[in-house]
């Protein structure tokens, strides 16, 4: 093996956020809206392959699984995904396929940035979508990671949590850390007061930092009534040049982690499953031909998923663009037919109760976003 | 600054380096001593024992010192003696404690790390070092097969060290050619579609754009230069054929020697256009493609720029950025002289750099004289009774761990970035960790006279009832984490 398997050694990551509620604990929106970032630009042609589309065996017949789980006539899921094929036949998840952010560079780094700021131009805002939201439904944010996502910093507070595992150290002492903090300004200051903060709580958390169990933790969190309602979870590696794999190896292995994660964070969540949606994004998807090395390189459209008891009927949603030559974005990705903004727009109003006007205008900044709640959610 | 002007205090040998040791005397001439640091050879030392109480410094080992040709016989090694386990009927349990034991033999990134981690901490040269460690970042090469892993090390020492009073061009074609950024870049994958290798193999080949992309995406004129999907695949055709996979020992026929390793056969034929110009067929072509990005005004913009974050601040000037850019542009590049440049606009600056977490525990073990780190006598120990002195965890907690598996684009330079309650708790921690555990030779309130802290540093950390919090409260200061 050459490349290596990272999930297998342990060495993945996972950033997690969610929210603690300090002073107005009534009135609150009673949804929860967990955002899955697959970093790397995730093959959504792998994941839900168009089985349908006579055009997909010709172009990339190397690249679908030998047994897709069928979900219709057209569409069919990764053998990998499993569970989450469980959540589709309960009507507890859904599927929008031929989908992006309006971005179309092919930047990591660049889409990243858009994917968390909800906006269209790379690197113009210190401030991510679901931070906005979370501003508009006036509740406060908190990751649990040692960085703090762009995606969840807005105007209000947050914190963040990741147990740090350093020899014989004792947990800051709360005296000192009023000190730092009035000696600081800014957000380095919040940052000591909240350590500050926990270190009266004699509230420890979780001790576990693998991504699956950071999602059951944090699905634990989230059911408590005064509970965070926003997680971010985070998984990389999905930038696969080389080696991709089709039935096994690296994007098949991230897909049975995004797998895994869904049902860690739907067995923490327990109850509060119900009120929850959780929704995968990715910078942009992967190109429809197989690149010299069985992988694929930077593309254009993919797909989201879906998953969590706000949803309603298990369907996969999509415009569906065609993979024939001249259907593709550039001549070699598949096209975009729906603005993902407005998928975290629905779930947004799903969750949080906002009105979309309100949404497209103050958290995306686009106050033309079609409004797509009732397809997802209806 | 002027010429002949005399440091006062640290602050601005902590803004250009990685900050002064307990020996060292604060009164100098600060061009002049930037001078000798940039024309200063290469100080590889180390701690030799964490044990051995007179805590005597030693040059980093030869025989724990690997050369390009050592590490892909070592990686050949694992390779060998993993396919020979893989052969062999072993329960789970033996077999995976034997994997663990060859890894140990054959895989030296533990060891490296460990070196690098010494050699910022004791090295002389600290202004090269930190120079090295922006350039290292900026080249990012990280865990994602073994052939990179073995070889992130060797990048660091040649392609990066090796070149720092080199011209920026010299930089990028040797961080370009050389394999731990071909193999992190899937370039040991790419193979022209129409190259020789393709026709006669009867197998699946063809361009891979990884590097090519990042290349000019990442590592020259950046996205600003407006470049199209089409320039990215030019580049990645121009180098197809460079790199491939060293660990079954089998070179392919006519490849380079492993410091240029270009095989022909696996090339793309023709011409290839980049950004409007046309290169020859041939090897020559990827170092005609690195003096043009090199030397394209976006590269000099977008560096100088980048430059001026790292050594200035955010908050730096466009007059800075401006001199910088000058200096680049009438030195045709030369490193040297931007580097002088853009540290001399750092020290003349009052702009505050926020600094990340493995610069603050470099200045914060190094100012203190604490010894943080495994010594050079014992890498083992990192696996054994100093795991946490070890290189790789201790940055790897402090989530700055350049051997970790990371993107291409390296560690932000942001502060927003590095600010959380959880870097912040692993500041403190660790600043306890230091003063209780790492014997410092310098505790908070000699660290204030010697190096010229603030009254208002002075008076916060006067509220620590005890030594360790003073220690903590100082290194945890906005004037030590922020500089």
């Amino acid at each position: 093996m050459q490349r290596r398997q990272f999930l297998g050694l342990g060495a993945a990551t996972a950033v997690l956020a969610g929210i603690p509620i300090h002073g107005y604990t009534s009135d609150l929106p009673s949804g929860k809206i967990v955002l899955i970032i697959l970093e790397g630009g995730m093959d959504g042609l792998t994941a839900v392959p168009p089985v349908g589309d006579p055009s997909l065996m010709q172009q990339r017949r190397e690249l679908v699984a030998s047994n897709p789980l069928k979900l219709n006539p057209f569409f069919s899921l990764h053998p990998k995904l499993t569970n989450y094929a469980s959540m589709l036949a309960h009507g507890e998840a859904a599927i929008v396929h031929a989908t992006s952010i309006p971005y179309v560079r092919r930047s990591h780094f660049e889409g990243q940035n858009l994917v968390e700021s909800g906006i269209r131009q790379p690197f113009a805002s210190k401030t991510g979508w679901l931070g906005r939201a979370l501003d508009e439904a006036r509740l406060a944010g908190r990751a649990l990671a040692v960085n703090t996502p762009l995606v969840i910093r807005g105007a209000t507070a947050y914190d963040n949590f990741y147990p740090s595992s350093i020899g014989h150290s004792s947990d800051p002492d709360a005296r000192l850390m009023r000190l730092l903090s009035a000696s600081h300004e800014g957000i380095a200051t919040e940052a000591f007061h909240k350590l500050r903060e926990i270190a009266n709580s004699n509230n420890t958390g979780p001790r576990v930092r693998d991504p699956e169990g950071l999602a059951f933790a944090t699905g634990r969190a989230m059911r408590l009534p005064e509970g965070p309602s926003v997680a971010v979870i985070r998984i990389p590696q999905f930038d696969t040049h080389a080696n991709q794999g089709v039935d096994d190896g690296l994007h098949p292995e991230l897909l049975a982690l995004v797998d895994r994660v869904l049902m860690s964070l739907k067995t923490g969540l327990g109850p509060e499953w119900k009120n929850a949606v959780a929704i995968t994004a990715t910078e942009f998807g992967r190109t429809i031909q197989e690149n010299g090395s069985r992988g694929t390189e930077h593309g254009y459209g993919s797909v989201g998923l879906l998953a969590g008891g706000l949803l309603g009927s298990g369907k996969v949603l999509a415009n569906w663009p065609g993979l024939r030559k001249q259907d593709l974005y550039d001549g070699r990705d598949l096209q975009s037919t729906l603005d993902y903004r407005s998928v975290f727009a629905a779930c947004i109003e799903a969750a949080f109760g906002l009105d979309h006007d309100l949404i497209a205008e103050k958290v995306f900044m686009e106050p033309n976003l079609a409004r797509t709640h009732d397809r997802v959610f209806g | 600054m002027a010429t002949g002007q005399r440091v006062a205090d640290a602050r601005v040998l902590r803004k250009i380096g990685l900050g002064p040791r307990p020996e060292d005397s604060l009164e100098l001439d600060l061009e002049a001593w930037l001078d000798e640091q940039l024309d200063a050879e290469p100080d590889w030392r180390a701690l030799n024992s964490l044990t051995d109480m007179s805590a005597q410094i030693v040059p980093w080992p030869d025989e724990l010192s690997y050369s390009r040709e050592e590490r892909i016989t070592r990686l050949q090694g694992l390779r060998r003696n993993w396919d020979e386990l893989n052969e062999m009927k072993l329960p789970d349990h033996e077999r995976s404690s034997r994997m663990h034991e060859v890894n140990m033999t054959y895989q030296n990134h533990d060891q490296d790390a460990l070196k690098f981690a010494n050699c910022n901490v004791y090295g002389r040269d600290h202004v090269n070092r930190r120079l090295a460690n922006f350039w290292f970042n900026h080249f990012t090469v990280a865990d994602n097969m073994h052939l990179t892993l073995n070889m992130m090390m060797n990048h660091y020492e040649e392609a990066i060290f090796g070149t720092l009073t080199d011209s920026f061009g010299d930089m990028l074609y040797a961080s370009t050619t050389h394999l731990a950024m071909l193999s992190y870049l899937d370039n040991i994958d790419n193979r022209g579609e129409s190259s020789k290798f393709a026709r006669q193999c009867d197998c699946f080949a063809g361009i891979n754009d990884n590097l090519g992309r990042e290349l000019l995406e990442l590592h020259s004129v950046s996205p600003a230069r407006g470049y199209a999907e089409d320039d990215v695949r030019g580049a990645a055709k121009i180098l197809a054929g460079w790199g491939w996979i060293y660990d079954d020992g089998e070179f392919p026929r006519g490849a380079g020697s492993i410091y240029e390793p270009y095989v022909p056969d696996y090339a793309e034929p023709g011409q290839k256009t980049v950004l409007g110009k046309t290169y020859r067929h041939g090897k020559a072509a990827l170092h005609q493609l690195t003096d043009d990005l090199a030397a394209d005004p976006s590269t000099v913009d977008f560096l100088s720029d980048k430059l001026a974050v790292h050594f200035v601040g955010e908050g730096r000037s466009r007059a800075n950025v401006m001199r910088i850019k000058k200096t680049w542009t009438e030195s045709k590049g030369d490193l040297r002289q931007i580097h002088r440049s853009a540290l001399l606009e750092a020290a003349g600056s009052n702009q505050r750099k926020f600094l990340p977490p493995i610069l603050w525990i470099f200045q914060l073990t190094r100012m203190s004289g604490a010894k943080l780190f495994v010594g050079a006598s014992e890498p083992e120990e990192q696996h054994g009774n100093f795991y946490f002195h070890g290189a790789r965890k201790i940055f790897s907690e402090l989530a700055n761990d350049y051997w970790a598996p990371r993107q291409p684009n390296g560690f932000s330079d942001l502060k927003a970035d590095w600010i959380s309650n959880e870097h912040f708790d692993r500041r403190v921690r660790y600043a306890e960790f230091i003063a209780e555990r790492c014997r410092p030779e310098l505790h908070a309130n000699e660290m204030i006279k010697k190096y010229g802290f603030s009254d208002s540093t002075a008076s916060l950390v006067s509220q620590g009832k005890s030594r360790v919090e003073r220690f903590i409260l100082l290194a945890c200061s906005p004037e030590f984490m922020e500089v």
